[in-house]
């Protein structure tokens, strides 16, 4: 597993060209470790590759884009949960970038719902059953 | 051909390499809160690696954990728990007419609906071994793991035109919910409690979404189901021909 290769697959698609088989599967088991096996279907779409890797990258580009949706989702429902409490709903990390359509949340894979609301309003918040994973002040 | 996923096999800790040789189970998809094994059952655990990757990653397929046997382009799926006997009755079904697809996951076809060969090694447990070394042979079955996390296991590879048919999918025409040690029943299911019982035996359904969902309804709605208790092995075969031969 190389993490050089994935940043060289980033960083210039077109490298994955000389790719060897054993190389394909180092590049997407780091990609899958670092948790950016989306962002690389999506720099790598409609470069020739073999028929496996295609069909992996195809694979790990439908999980981004459930994934995609999933945040969105929350960010939806945590809106709806903020409605009245004077609170606006600011999104922090991959679901601001997908919600704000930047380029940073291009098959990005995103774990969880991150938000910022001011500290004065958190336990009238935390009531209204936003927030019941982690909380931290910063 | 890249590999589909990669399975890490490593020391816990460096030292366990030579003092008491114990592996952890790794790899694209991994268990933070699986348990070491022996380095003596490393084959177990490459299995175990390989089918983790599968449940965790898979997503062309809806992943059913069940066994598959075909007959004139027909499946026949066996879904249950460790300990159930799916696994030894596609075993022995194997050795009897039918065609082996699989002992592991069922794959199903999330636009036709079809089921598609996934065969490889058998993991027979405890009694299962004897059983099927009976109608098989030792030559087919792989060295003792004795007292494994899962009992005492050896693999059993699967008749050689089996693999070679892998590439052709089957309709599938029948679910059983084997149970083996109790005394000889068959119950037909209704389609609530089949999609209930297949949620829980799919490892990717959440995951395939509405794909997933149609193609678990598709399956459910087409497919007579039926749990089935047997006391023995022997019981257990005759109750699946006889159901085998009632269907329409």
């Amino acid at each position: 597993m190389s993490a050089r290769l994935l940043v060289q697959a980033l960083c210039d698609p077109a490298s994955v060209g000389d790719l060897t088989p054993d190389r394909w599967t180092e590049l997407f088991a780091a990609a899958r470790a670092e948790r950016l096996i989306g962002t690389l279907a999506h720099r790598l779409n409609g470069l020739p590759m073999p028929e496996r890797a295609a069909l992996i990258l195809a694979d790990a580009w439908a999980d981004a884009q459930g994934e995609r949706r999933q945040a969105l989702w929350e960010a939806d429902r945590a809106a709806a949960a903020l409605a009245g409490t004077g609170a606006a709903l600011i999104l922090l990390k991959g679901t601001a970038y997908v919600a704000a359509g930047l380029t940073a949340g291009t098959g990005r894979s995103i774990g969880d719902l991150d938000i910022l609301v001011p500290r004065d309003r958190r336990g009238h918040i935390a009531g209204r059953g936003v927030g019941m994973g982690q909380a931290r002040s910063l | 051909m890249p590999a589909d996923f990669t399975v890490r096999l490593l020391p816990v800790r460096p030292w366990r390499q030579w003092i008491r040789p114990s592996i952890f189970i790794s790899g694209d998809h991994w268990l933070a809160d699986a348990a070491p094994m022996a380095l003596a059952h490393g084959l177990l655990a490459a299995e175990m690696g390989m089918n983790l990757q599968m449940a965790l990653g898979w997503r062309r397929h809806l992943l059913l954990h069940a066994s598959t046997v075909e007959k004139d382009g027909r499946a026949l799926l066996m879904s249950g728990e460790s300990g159930s006997g799916k696994s030894t009755l596609a075993a022995l079904l194997g050795e009897r007419g039918w065609r082996l697809m699989g002992d592991e996951f069922a794959l199903i076809d999330l636009v036709d609906g079809s089921v598609v060969a996934f065969p490889r090694l058998v993991s027979l447990k405890n009694a299962a071994i004897d059983a099927v070394r009976a109608v098989a042979g030792e030559d087919r079955l792989g060295p003792l793991m004795a007292a494994t996390p899962k009992g005492n296991i050896r693999h059993f590879i699967p008749r050689a035109d089996a693999v070679a048919a892998m590439d052709q999918a089957a309709t599938p025409a029948l679910l059983l919910f084997p149970r083996f040690g109790a005394e000889g029943a068959a119950r037909p299911m209704d389609g609530a409690e089949t999609f209930i019982r297949l949620t829980h035996a799919s490892t990717n359904y959440v995951a395939l979404g509405e794909a997933g969902f149609r193609a678990l309804t598709g399956l459910v709605s087409a497919v007579p189901a039926v749990a089935l208790d047997y006391a023995t092995g022997e019981e257990g075969i005759d109750m699946v021909e006889q159901l085998w031969s009632a269907l329409p």
